[in-house]
């Protein structure tokens, strides 16, 4: 008698996809939706996760947009250490879905953002996106002023995008019990004050997380009745837990439902997919390789395999050539000397004339019989 | 052995102007050991700073700096001096200015963290600070840094990086910049002196009156004369005077161990 299992591609079994593989060699886990190809405009936004995927798409050469690029000339350090370029926009991570429906709610409705700034040691920091000024704002109104350029970008970044992808990072957060808004981080940790009285620990259920993300989509698609969602969950486990659990059941038990949320998202929305970098990075048929020793951190290989997995599928799904792994940089040159560690500032070179104007400055002052007329 | 305090002057061509002031009797260097060490701006790019002293990479280089220095020294030790002025030595501390300016005018917002953050990054790029910081830090000698000076105001091609928009900030943002740099430059042991404020014009342009002859003619917008130089050396003849040296022992050329100035020790 047949049954529905004789006739299934054997990337449905176990034995043949995965134990009978090397796990380099497990292949074709992601059935992408929706083709995602050069001229495809990509906003990423999410927890730490999300960075690598944006380096990852700039870097070969993909459409990756970004909408708060910041002052012209920055140096790589000062816009990694001050958030430009890390997401599509300047919020910092976005651990929750409730925290991704509030930047939208914010940019793209009349919803005002709460007037709360933190302070420390006389500077403002932003309670929902604290860690993108180093040292803080200098004000509150500067402060505002920021944040209002980085909800416009959000809403530039909705509306012109093709494919959002987002990282689910987190279902634990903190919010202020009065109004329910929620903060990137716990208050007091990186400035402000925590009070037991006002700020709540929430750590967000099934039904609340898909509510959140499913109103998150809904201002997205108003917005941009084009656009398409790709959901991944990050496999960075938890730095700390206040459920009261041990992390790593913390850990497990908000993966979990950030990995359930992700399905059942794909399965109620035709403009949602989900890639399975989570299951790359953390299932045990890969042994842990892409993790780093603190068993946290994932490693550039693991980057590098995910994103060769999502080349790969798209290649797949939607014909074209593979996307191979980024060009490698040029051999540097020999390490400069310790007190030089910093790229040197370039100088405009002098023209001749210009050299002859400061020889004839020495020599009208240092040897004036030398001088040339 | 000398009780004087001992003084060097280093720089590029704009430290001309301070000999010019000196020959000219236009200020007063007597009960001090001077000397001046120098060549053109192209040539700062064949020195380097290491073990407290500069070193040319080149023996040309160290014959043009010798030229000039009263005792034909072919590299810098910061130990055989008390305080050292580097003058110039392509700083250019106005295009830090004009940039910062023009990121403000232009949008998108700068906050005041990150334009304090692109001041100081861009100050230590500059090699001519570079070589100021590395002589700092041998704790050797006073350090001190008078950049080059702004452009000379008028007709020059400087003008149309200056619109209106950023001409306009100038007055409420230069001051600010420059306690910017001077705090920076003081964390790494360098103190930064500011223009003269009497040979300013206009915010940030010098003075026709402190021009070199011919500016014009020549297209020398850069270059200063010896009113200019007397202007500088004005603030920081003080500086040196109040070095309070240990005594005789050491003076002259006294070398940090290893480094004689007569023998031109080069690492491969």
């Amino acid at each position: 008698m047949s049954h529905p299992y004789d006739s299934l591609p054997e990337d449905r079994f176990w034995r043949t996809a995965v134990a009978g593989r090397d796990a380099l060699e497990i292949a074709g886990l992601w059935k992408p939706r929706h083709q995602i190809g050069r001229r495809t405009g990509i906003v990423t936004a999410g927890s730490c996760f999300a960075q690598h995927f944006a380096r990852a798409l700039a870097a070969r050469r993909y459409r990756w947009l970004d909408f708060e690029p910041g002052p012209a000339g920055l140096t790589p350090e000062q816009r990694k250490d001050y958030h430009y370029g890390t997401f599509s926009f300047r919020t910092g991570n976005i651990y929750t879905p409730r925290m991704l429906r509030q930047w939208l709610t914010w940019a793209l409705t009349d919803t005002p953002v709460p007037g709360e700034v933190w302070e420390k040691d006389g500077r403002f920091y932003d309670p929902f996106r604290p860690g993108v000024e180093p040292g803080g704002f200098v004000s509150a109104e500067e402060l505002y002023a920021s944040r209002k350029e980085t909800l416009a970008a959000i809403a530039a970044a909705v509306r012109g995008a093709n494919v959002f992808v987002f990282t689910l990072g987190l279902t634990e957060a903190w919010q202020d019990k009065a109004t329910g808004v929620e903060y990137a981080v716990c208050p007091g940790t990186v400035a402000g004050r925590f009070d037991a009285e006002a700020h709540g620990f929430v750590n967000h259920g099934f039904g609340a997380l898909m509510a959140d993300m499913t109103a998150a989509l809904r201002l997205m698609v108003r917005a941009n009745r084009r656009l398409v969602m790709l959901l991944t969950v990050s496999p960075v486990p938890l730095t700390a837990t206040a459920s009261g659990q041990h992390v790593l059941a913390a850990t497990s038990h908000s993966k979990s439902l950030l990995r359930a949320v992700a399905s059942e998202m794909v399965a109620a929305h035709r403009r949602v997919d989900y890639f399975p970098s989570y299951e790359i990075i953390t299932h045990p048929a890969y042994r842990g390789r892409f993790f780093a020793p603190n068993l946290r951190s994932v490693l550039p290989e693991g980057v590098d395999h995910v994103m060769a997995q999502f080349f790969r599928d798209q290649a797949a799904a939607f014909g074209g050539a593979e996307v191979g792994p980024p060009p490698v940089p040029a051999a540097l040159e020999a390490a400069p000397e310790p007190e030089m560690t910093e790229p040197e500032m370039p100088e405009p070179e002098m023209t001749e004339a210009e050299e002859l104007r400061c020889e004839e400055e020495i020599l009208a002052a240092f040897a004036p019989d030398q001088r040339h007329d | 052995m000398t009780d004087r305090p001992r003084f060097c002057i280093f720089g590029d061509s704009h430290y001309a102007c301070l000999k010019q002031a000196e020959m000219r009797g236009l200020v007063d260097v007597s009960g001090i050991e001077l000397e001046y060490w120098g060549h053109v701006g192209g040539r700062f790019r064949h020195l380097e700073v290491r073990e407290g002293a500069i070193w040319p990479t080149d023996d040309f280089t160290a014959m043009r700096f010798a030229k000039f220095n009263e005792k034909g020294r072919t590299f810098l030790p910061a130990a055989d001096f008390d305080v050292i002025l580097v003058v110039g030595a392509r700083v250019y501390i106005w295009r830090l200015f004009l940039r910062a300016l023009t990121l403000l005018s232009a949008g998108p917002m700068v906050s005041e963290g990150l334009l304090r953050r692109i001041l100081t990054d861009d100050l230590r790029r500059h090699l001519g600070y570079r070589l100021a910081r590395g002589l700092a830090e041998s704790g050797t000698a006073r350090i001190l840094l008078a950049p080059t000076a702004y452009y000379t105001e008028g007709e020059t091609p400087l003008l149309p990086s200056i619109p209106p928009e950023v001409a306009a900030l100038i007055p409420d943002r230069v001051p600010g910049f420059w306690r910017v740099l001077e705090e920076a430059a003081a964390e790494d042991g360098v103190t930064l002196l500011r223009q003269p404020e009497e040979t300013v014009a206009r915010g940030m342009f010098s003075a026709l009156e402190y021009a070199v002859d011919g500016h014009h003619e020549k297209q020398d917008f850069e270059h200063h004369n010896a009113a200019f130089g007397a202007a500088v050396l004005s603030r920081v003849l003080p500086i040196v005077r109040g070095v309070v040296r240990p005594g005789a022992a050491g003076g002259g050329l006294a070398a940090p161990p290893g480094h004689r100035q007569d023998d031109r020790e080069r690492e491969a």
